[in-house]
């Protein structure tokens, strides 16, 4: 039997923009959080099942309204919208979307909440705080879909493709290593509920799919990696 | 290139009306629909960037109705409806499905068959022909309900049972797995029910008297 396919592709250039190392490969796993709530949005917020899902950090939501906190129907499951993120790890710093990276490799990527090891890559400071080894290099703000995917699908040989492309700079005085990356969507979970009926929410980055590179690559300081996911759907 | 292009099964298993296999149909489904990925694609976006990068995504719901999501700027003549953005996208319950299907041939999320050949089954509204639930009586849709992790991937199945009701042979040429989706402002109790893939049933497959035919799509996730 065969699968829905996911394809990475990881490329590091040089300070002079000279390709230095390229990695291709389909993708392993599509995550058990990303299945979980793929799957609640089946349903009806009278019937939603609950599900325990867990964010990049491992902390833990539910799909449902039965516990707290919850997403309740989970909706926009691909969200990849820089305008919607927010803040992630804490207040200092923003999140941004979509493929993120880590130091190490995942016992089992299919079981893992995002990349292993220690993040790099994933945020921009918003406050006076050290920024992550690796800074957006191609995000954009006033670019159509923000200049990492194609805002409308292409029917290639493959079936309907979705790509989607991350640069990141390098900004430390230290090599990085990078050895998992992951595609990031992320959703609000209501964090609590008031008597008046006020809620307050927060944004929870997930994994939809994990992935570790065949062998782990070392970024030098001011070389930029570009790491991409496409999903194809048949046609 | 991905050695693994095509993540879906279709099975079709037909009985008679002692309840024994008399046919079973087991092949990769084709056609993930454009209206599906247009959907996709819109749901990837909020109201405020729809609007601000005059993105506008088009798809047409089952009824051939084009339906389009443009953020909060006006919908072009040609909309018949239009959304603000796309929240869910694989609704399968019967509840909450928008009162204009009520009078079309079938008005609930599920795997549809149809009398007909698509030509294009990726530019399909639905299965060709849609045939009335008069003529097949559906069963429950039957949708994941918990993850399912085997060697192949995560694997998700959906499935239903259709009975000919009538006293002639219906033939089956096309089926469609059908789900609901919904964007505000009709958020969350307005589904529009749209084809996400149609398949051509080759051969056709004719469906006696008091037979019944279960149509099984199976999806695989890569682990």
């Amino acid at each position: 039997m065969t699968l829905l396919a996911a394809r990475y592709r990881v490329e590091v250039r040089d300070k002079e923009g000279k390709l230095v190392t390229v990695l291709e490969d389909d993708s392993k796993s599509f995550t058990i959080n990303f299945i979980k709530l793929l799957i609640a949005s089946h349903y009806n917020q009278n019937d939603v099942p609950t599900f325990t899902i867990y964010n990049v950090a491992g902390n833990v939501f539910y799909t449902g309204n039965t516990q707290s906190p919850n997403v309740d129907v989970p909706s926009q499951i691909f969200n990849i919208d820089y305008n919607y993120w927010g803040h992630f790890p804490n207040s200092n710093y923003y999140a941004v979307p979509a493929i993120w990276l880590g130091t190490s490799s995942c016992p089992n990527p299919a079981l893992a909440n995002g990349p292993c090891g220690s993040l790099v890559a994933c945020c921009t400071p918003v406050t006076n705080v050290s920024p992550y080894p690796f800074s957006p290099y191609n995000l954009s703000p006033n670019v159509a879909c923000y200049g990492i995917t194609s805002c409308s699908p292409s029917l290639t040989e493959e079936g309907w493709a979705l790509t989607i492309t991350n640069q990141w700079l390098n900004v430390s005085q230290s090599p990085v290593t990078v050895a998992s990356m992951a595609l990031v969507s992320g959703v609000y979970i209501v964090l609590s509920a008031t008597a008046e009926g006020a809620t307050q929410k927060i944004f929870e980055p997930y994994a939809i799919i994990v992935d570790n590179l065949p062998s782990p690559i070392t970024v030098w300081p001011g070389f930029l990696i570009t790491a991409s996911y496409t999903i194809y759907f048949p046609v | 290139m991905p050695k693994s292009k095509v993540g879906v099964t279709l099975r079709i298993e037909v009985r008679d009306d002692k309840g024994r296999v008399v046919k079973v149909i087991e092949t990769p489904s084709r056609s993930f629909t454009q209206n599906f990925i247009n959907i996709l694609f819109a749901s990837m976006w909020t109201v405020y960037t729809l609007t601000n990068m005059n993105m506008v995504y088009n798809f047409y719901d089952v009824m051939g109705n084009q339906i389009c999501v443009v953020g909060n700027a006006s919908p072009p003549s040609y909309c018949y409806l239009s959304l603000e953005d796309v929240g869910i996208l694989f609704y399968s319950e019967p509840q909450y499905i928008d009162p204009s299907y009520q009078s079309y041939i079938i008005y609930m999320p599920g795997i549809w068959p149809g009398a007909a050949f698509c030509p294009e089954p990726v530019y399909a509204y639905g299965p060709c022909s849609p045939i009335s639930t008069s003529v097949l009586s559906p069963g429950l849709f039957s949708f994941p309900s918990s993850p399912v992790y085997t060697t192949s991937g995560w694997q998700m199945s959906y499935s239903q049972t259709w009975t000919n009701v009538t006293s002639s042979p219906v033939i089956v040429s096309s089926v469609a797995l059908v789900f609901g989706m919904t964007g505000d402002p009709y958020t969350p109790n307005d589904y529009f029910l749209y084809a996400a893939i149609v398949d051509n049933v080759t051969p056709a497959v004719v469906i006696n008297p008091g037979y019944s035919v279960t149509f099984t799509y199976t999806l695989l996730y890569a682990v």
